[in-house]
């Protein structure tokens, strides 16, 4: 198992930040200058999503002000409440915006660090062979690069949910990595309050305990497990915290409008059809050449499932279960945002590190990086441009 | 005693989830939100505008 000084990985973490932050400026500055655009910078970042996230900092929760109902309650509370922590700090000299900057970038690099670090502690560097692997991507550092340009990850230095999400995603895998399962809790229970998504890492705390388990009495007894998470209380409190940010704002729809599943309710009003779960989404938009964003979600999603099914064969089984179940969920309803999904459960960037770390041919990961590096810019770009794909 | 405070910690927080989910499990919604949100009777938000 590797394990390095956390010293020498955070300068080079702010070097990649840097040197990332000033290609998406780049990119907004040939957008701008290219289309006419004068809207300024935070009408360019500031779309979509963030328009909810900063109305619920400016103005909490509230019934919508629009005939489509769609409501900001749809929006869990955690990162709004974390802006409004920013702007209190700042005596509000900051707007909801700047704030929403502020920690989403600040969750970027401690995302980028505790990855590297994550997969240090999992042996995935050992061996690195290969030009990518150099210089500043070399000793799990590429992970960061994946982190900070890979394809939308745009989401995660604009206000919104994403890259907080992705902080205490990756905070719960290491902490579960060193067996610390109450601080686990505690991180997924932060991750329910902020995506309820965040619930599936139940599933990868309960895999890692059996882990854990397995080390210490030699037996992969389930009912004896499970006996013993209820004799060591520490462990079953690990389990309970999970839910208990989604429970916390269950209890403040239920005050606010009488209805406890208010944010699922609240998902008609972005769309009214109905498909059977999964299969009637796929079916819908697998081949749907008169919605063509769908479709090429569609068949990323289908890549993806590929993805975690080889990450799963390679021992990553934590991390590909969280992938697939997290989104099986959205695609329960639709096929809407799927690929930002993707993006934001972080596992996806890991699969993809280890993939290409154990690829044979070195102009074969070149080729990969060099894709994933211009579909970053390019999705960047999309971004700008308002395209429906990256919404 | 420590492990009598986790398990206190686990049976507060199981008695918090049985809470939420006893309060909540009739819902005590206006007959708009009703109308519009759960049973999807009118396709339109009716708001006051500002």
């Amino acid at each position: 198992m590797s394990t390095r000084s956390g010293g020498i990985i955070f300068p080079k973490i702010l070097l990649i930040y840097i040197i990332t932050r000033g290609i998406t400026a780049g990119v907004y500055f040939a957008y701008c200058a290219i289309f006419n655009e004068t809207g300024g910078f935070e009408h360019v970042f500031g779309r979509w999503d963030t328009e909810h996230y900063m109305d619920i900092v400016n103005n909490g929760y509230h019934l919508p002000n629009r005939a489509d109902g769609m409501a900001n309650w749809a929006f869990f509370p955690l990162f709004p409440i974390c802006c409004r922590g920013v702007m209190a700090i700042t005596g509000g000299a900051l707007s909801a915006f700047w704030c929403g900057m502020i920690v989403s970038n600040i969750c970027l690099i401690i995302s980028s660090y505790f990855a590297v670090k994550l997969i240090r502690e999992r042996g995935l560097t050992q061996k690195e062979r290969g030009f990518v692997f150099s210089g500043l991507a070399g000793d799990g550092l590429l992970l960061a690069w994946f982190l900070m340009l890979a394809p939308l990850t745009v989401y995660f230095c604009v206000p919104y949910t994403e890259s907080l999400f992705v902080m205490l995603i990756v905070l719960f895998f290491y902490a579960a990595q060193k067996e610390m399962f109450p601080l686990a809790g505690i991180f997924a229970m932060l991750a329910g309050a902020t995506r309820s998504v965040g619930l599936v890492l139940v599933i990868p705390l309960i895999m890692a305990m059996y882990t854990s388990y397995k080390n210490e009495t030699g037996s992969g007894n389930i009912f004896k497990y499970i006996g013993s998470i209820f004799a060591r209380p520490s462990r079953l409190l690990s389990i309970l915290l999970v839910p208990a940010g989604l429970f916390g704002y269950m209890l403040y729809l239920y005050y606010f409008l009488g209805d406890m599943l208010a944010f699922v309710h609240v998902q008609y009003a972005w769309r009214h059809e109905k498909f059977l779960p999964v299969v009637g989404v796929f079916k819908k938009y697998l081949f749907s050449l008169e919605e063509p964003h769908y479709m090429i979600s569609a068949w990323i999603c289908i890549a993806v499932f590929a993805l975690y099914v080889w990450m799963f064969v390679k021992g990553l089984r934590k991390e590909a279960v969280f992938g697939a179940v997290a989104l099986l969920i959205p695609l329960s309803s639709h096929m809407m945002s799927t690929p930002r999904f993707i993006s934001g459960s972080f596992v996806v960037w890991m699969g993809l590190y280890y993939a290409i770390k154990c690829m044979k041919s070195g102009a074969a990961q070149m080729i990969s990086v060099t894709a994933l590096y211009a579909g970053g810019i390019i999705t960047i770009g999309m971004w700008c441009a308002q395209a429906g794909f990256v919404m | 005693m420590k492990k009598f405070l986790l398990y206190l910690a686990c049976a507060g927080l199981v008695a918090f989830f049985v809470t939420v989910l006893v309060l909540g499990k009739d819902l005590k919604v206006t007959k708009q939100y009703r109308d519009f949100y759960i049973d999807h009777t009118v396709t339109k938000w009716k708001y006051e505008e500002k």
